[in-house]
């Protein structure tokens, strides 16, 4: 009897605790996002997943044309002034916010100062600094919060307050004096910049530059009147409730910060401008989209309600995909990745013929593809490989001592270049990453941003390799098979450092150890580490190669070579070198583009073909799974921005 | 009894001071920068430092004792914070608290667990009575093997296995993600199999030294019908050890399985244990520590409060 009861007392328990939601509807367009989304604030987004959402809920000034790389209008119209330095922005009239407010200049202004101040923690805050006085503003900020903490450390809680507050005004003040953006009126936004710049749409587009909706943001609170006069002329008009009556912001005295709050993202609060809003939003669940009723042009949205639905292990993600439940799979890593691709080309060989007929018809791949019989036994073609604006490669250490105090033996270009030419990337991406990734020799995927010719980098040739470390002084002098110098002291034991989150890595670096030393007579140590761990360890340059990866933001060649300019924050190489960064300076005030381009590719065969602070391998791919029969709209543009309104979904 | 209540509620406080202390250190210690995307772009240094200053990173005094007062909810009390046991954001998804992360994650962990130890002891305790009245059978055998797979075979392959068969041949179960009752049976099955498979064992041995004792001997003489025999006289007794295996075993599977999480992506805590320590997120860990911690403690209090219940005859001190 007791038993029982305590089994009644746990369905009991059970039943009052028992989260059992109503079963949702399934959406017109179900994917899985590569991880899970981070934040839908814009300014403070750096995460490829997120940003794919942002461009459902937002929209920018301008856009990316997946098609052709060009730039279109979103929300505004721009003409570029004589000078190249000033864009006029002519908001569109029917533009508006998902709560019905227009969409005004100032929102603009507002989101680009959110970005600039060093207060909201912006991880793109310098791509603003093309923009007249942004940098200047966000200096000028950084150091009067010094001073403020420093100088009011002392005072009671209620000066400190009130200076702070005083502070902030200062602030607001100095940023409409310095920073050259001027709101004509309500719908005409003027950007002025510090020097001409080619890709500033292209940056416009990026979905940092994407505005959001200031009361939302701050979580103003006000009464009905003030609501309605929002509703008809926008908040800038308005003056702002006191901090007292703002949900998400208020003034930190002890610092002088703005401290801001990131509740506002949730469906409750979100108000957005973009095609789509937020209806549901559960952590490591999934998010759920809308169409967006007052989005300003509603044919070019396709699917009525998009899910995106979080699977962290691949392996179920796949098998849900296989049994229907996902449309789109945008990131598929698992082990038996290389297995797959080789069903997809089994099929593609069957059909060769085929193929080639209708790709000469003008059919895209996807459509060709989707015009054929079912795979049978042993074939697919849902999986399909996607390059991406981004390279694989592993970086010498070019600092001139280690961080043990050694004599860093990568800090000459001979020895970098000779453990470059020993490396047979072919041999890479066909026998150990079986992905078949483009090599590449050069940093900037070839062909990826327009106007840019990639240079040539140095090529596999371990005969020059020899040759080189000979030249520079290593050579076996002893006959035991390794290299010295002319001192008789052998070649440092090179210290490989990888992470070991992903088998890719440890893969690569075990062959790159074996053509080491192989090619050239030195021994490699391999160092596998924990993602936290290995970058400590790069950060502090604690390495002689260490691998890494880089993708481009914008596009323009300096969005990679910015990573070569001495002193930047992700130049883990402790790279330093004048010619470079006076080509990059030289880069940065050459107003006319074509010189522009020349001037950078000048600055990337030099880098790649002399100097080599890194080891590129190849182009990173991406790859995605979805029935070409079903899906549509996926662009191949190799930035991946995939625009999910354009995306749908049929029945075959 | 109620002494002992009592007594137990008033060391909680001080066993959760321990682990927070402890915790904390061990979590402090973990390299790297929680607030930084492990690949890709750094932000610029002055930005970094204002959010190390802003989320009391900088410091680990000031964030030791800044969260433990916002946790516990003193800075509340002492009019210094607008709210009680407020745990903070999360450091990595600083859109979400680390309370609405565990108020979403939690009744999924505790559902998806009661429902296992239920499968469990539905499975386990069938299988046990029917291998302990004819040890040696060929029934018996069969349980046993089934046992030595449930304990002996990882989950991540029993879950696999199950998504393949139910969720894409036969199509009978949704593969992934949290909702209906459908979507619990799979995950709830596989984290249920290896202690199905303890109980079993438990229950099996129970029942034989039951079998053979004196008053079921007795009450057989008496007539009474075997069903009778097993189910109210021997499973009695034999139940008990298995009720002491209950206790650890019901907080085991409400913890929540990474495996099982991750395998069936169930949106529940066991994952964020693992993630959160992975990345550093301090608040989180601290966060689902605590709130962990104070849980096991009640529960293990109201095992032993049952455990007296059923079984007068045992003294708890």
């Amino acid at each position: 009897m007791k038993l029982l009861a305590m089994f009644g007392l746990m369905l009991a328990v059970l039943a009052a605790v028992a989260y059992l939601d109503d079963p949702p509807t399934r959406a017109e367009l179900v994917f899985v996002n590569r991880s899970e989304v981070f934040t839908l604030d814009p300014q403070r987004m750096s995460w490829l997943q997120d940003f794919r959402i942002a461009y459902a809920l937002y929209e920018g000034l301008v856009r990316w044309d997946n098609d052709d790389f060009s730039i279109e209008p979103a929300a505004a119209e721009w003409t570029l002034s004589d000078d190249r330095l000033s864009y006029t922005f002519a908001i569109r009239p029917d533009a508006r916010w998902s709560n019905g407010d227009p969409l005004t200049a100032h929102d603009f202004i507002y989101s680009w100062q959110r970005a600039i101040m060093p207060d909201t923690a912006a991880d793109y805050s310098n791509m603003f600094f093309v923009i007249g006085g942004a940098e200047e503003f966000f200096r000028w900020r950084a150091h009067a919060l010094d001073k403020f903490a420093a100088a009011n450390a002392q005072l009671d809680p209620d000066t400190r307050a009130a200076n702070a507050l005083e502070l902030w005004g200062e602030t607001i003040a100095r940023f409409e004096e310095t920073v050259a953006l001027k709101a004509l009126d309500d719908s005409t936004l003027r950007v002025t910049l510090v020097h001409p710049t080619t890709y500033f749409l292209d940056l416009v587009a990026f979905g940092v530059f994407h505005p959001v909706h200031r009361p939302t943001v701050e979580g103003w609170q006000v009464d009905e009147a003030t609501a309605a006069k929002l509703r008809e002329f926008g908040w800038s008009n308005l003056s702002p409730p006191s901090f007292a009556n703002r949900r998400f912001v208020k003034i930190n005295s002890d610092t002088g910060r703005l401290e801001q709050k990131h509740g506002w993202t949730k469906p409750k609060y979100l108000v957005c401008n973009g095609p789509y809003v937020l209806t549901q939003w559960r952590y490591k669940r999934g998010l759920r989209l809308e169409r967006n009723a007052s989005y300003h042009s509603p044919q070019r949205v396709h699917s009525a309600s998009i899910e995106c639905i979080s699977i962290e292990d691949t392996n179920t993600a796949i098998l849900a995909f296989e049994s229907g439940q996902i449309d789109w799979l945008s990131d598929v890593s698992a082990e038996y990745q290389a297995d797959m691709l080789a069903q997809r080309q089994a099929y593609e060989q069957r059909y060769a013929h085929q193929i080639q007929e209708m790709l000469g018809e003008g059919r895209s791949l996807d459509e060709a593809l989707a015009a054929l019989p079912e795979p049978q036994a042993g074939e697919r073609r849902n999986i399909h490989v996607f390059p991406t604006f981004g390279t694989d490669f592993y970086s010498f250490n070019c600092r001139p001592i280690l961080s043990n105090g050694r004599v860093n033996p990568f800090a000459d270009p001979a020895v970098r270049r000779a453990f470059v030419m020993s490396v047979d990337r072919h041999a890479i991406v066909q026998q150990v990453t079986r992905l078949n990734e483009p090599v590449a020799t050069t940093l900037i995927p070839p062909g990826s941003i327009p106007g840019y010719q990639s240079p040539a980098g140095l090529e596999y040739a371990p005969d020059d390799a020899r040759a080189e470390l000979k030249a520079a002084g290593w050579e076996d002098r002893t006959g035991d098979g390794l290299i010295e110098d002319d001192q008789g002291r052998p070649f440092p034991v090179v210290d490989l450092l990888f992470s070991t989150n992903t088998p890719r890595y440890k893969n690569i670096s075990i062959v790159l150890k074996d053509m080491w030393q192989r090619e050239l007579g030195v021994r490699v140590e391999l160092r596998g580490k924990e993602s936290k761990f290995f970058k400590e360890d790069l950060i502090t340059g604690n390495f002689m190669i260490g691998r890494g990866r880089w993708y481009g933001d914008y596009g323009d060649p300096t969005t990679f070579l910015d990573l070569f300019k001495t002193g930047d924050g992700n130049n883990d190489r402790g790279y330093s070198n004048d010619y470079v960064d006076e080509l990059l300076q030289r880069a940065a005030r050459e107003t006319d583009p074509q010189r522009r381009m020349r001037i950078l590719e000048e600055c990337e065969r030099f880098l790649f073909a002399e100097e080599v602070p890194m080891l590129v391998l190849c182009q990173l791919v991406q790859l995605y799974m979805y029935e070409p029969a079903k899906v549509t709209g996926l662009s191949r543009h190799p930035r991946l921005t995939q625009y999910l309104w354009q995306m749908k979904v049929r029945e075959p | 009894m109620t002494g002992l209540i009592v007594r137990r509620l008033l060391q909680m406080p001080i066993i959760l001071f321990v682990i927070y202390t402890i915790t904390f250190s061990l979590a402090w210690l973990i390299p790297g920068n929680p607030l930084e995307n492990p690949e890709g772009r750094r932000p610029p240094q002055v930005i970094m430092q204002a959010m190390l200053e802003q989320y009391k990173l900088d410091n680990p005094w000031s964030f030791y004792w800044d969260y433990l007062g916002k946790a516990t909810g003193v800075s509340w009390l002492l009019g210094e914070h607008d709210r009680p046991f407020d745990l903070g954001p999360s450091l990595t998804h600083q859109d979400w608290t680390v309370n609405e992360i565990l108020a979403a994650g939690l009744p999924v962990s505790i559902t998806l667990g009661l429902l296992a130890i239920l499968l469990a002891c539905a499975i386990g305790l069938t299988a046990g009575i029917i291998g302990g009245i004819r040890p040696g059978s060929a029934a018996d055998l069969a349980t046993l093997l089934v046992a030595l797979v449930g304990i002996s075979l990882p989950s991540f392959v029993i879950g696999t296995l199950l998504l393949v068969i139910f969720g894409v041949w036969l199509k009978v179960f949704p593969i992934g993600g949290w909702g209906k009752l459908s979507y619990t049976f799979l995950p709830a099955l596989t984290l249920a199999l290896p202690f199905a498979a303890y109980i079993a064992r438990l229950t099996r041995f129970g029942m034989i030294d039951e079998l053979a004792t004196d008053y079921i001997r007795t009450a057989r003489a008496k007539g009474v019908p075997q069903m009778r025999v097993v189910l109210k006289h021997a499973l009695k007794n034999a139940f008990l050890p298995v009720l002491s295996f209950l206790g650890p075993a019901a907080a085991m599977a409400m913890t929540g399985s990474f495996v099982v999480e991750k395998v069936f992506a169930v949106p529940g805590i066991g994952t964020h244990f693992v993630n959160a320590v992975l990345s550093k997120d301090l608040t989180l860990i601290m966060g689902v520590v605590l709130v962990y911690s104070t849980m096991l403690i009640l529960f293990n209090l109201v095992v032993d409060v049952l455990y007296r219940w059923v079984d007068p005859r045992i003294e708890l001190s």
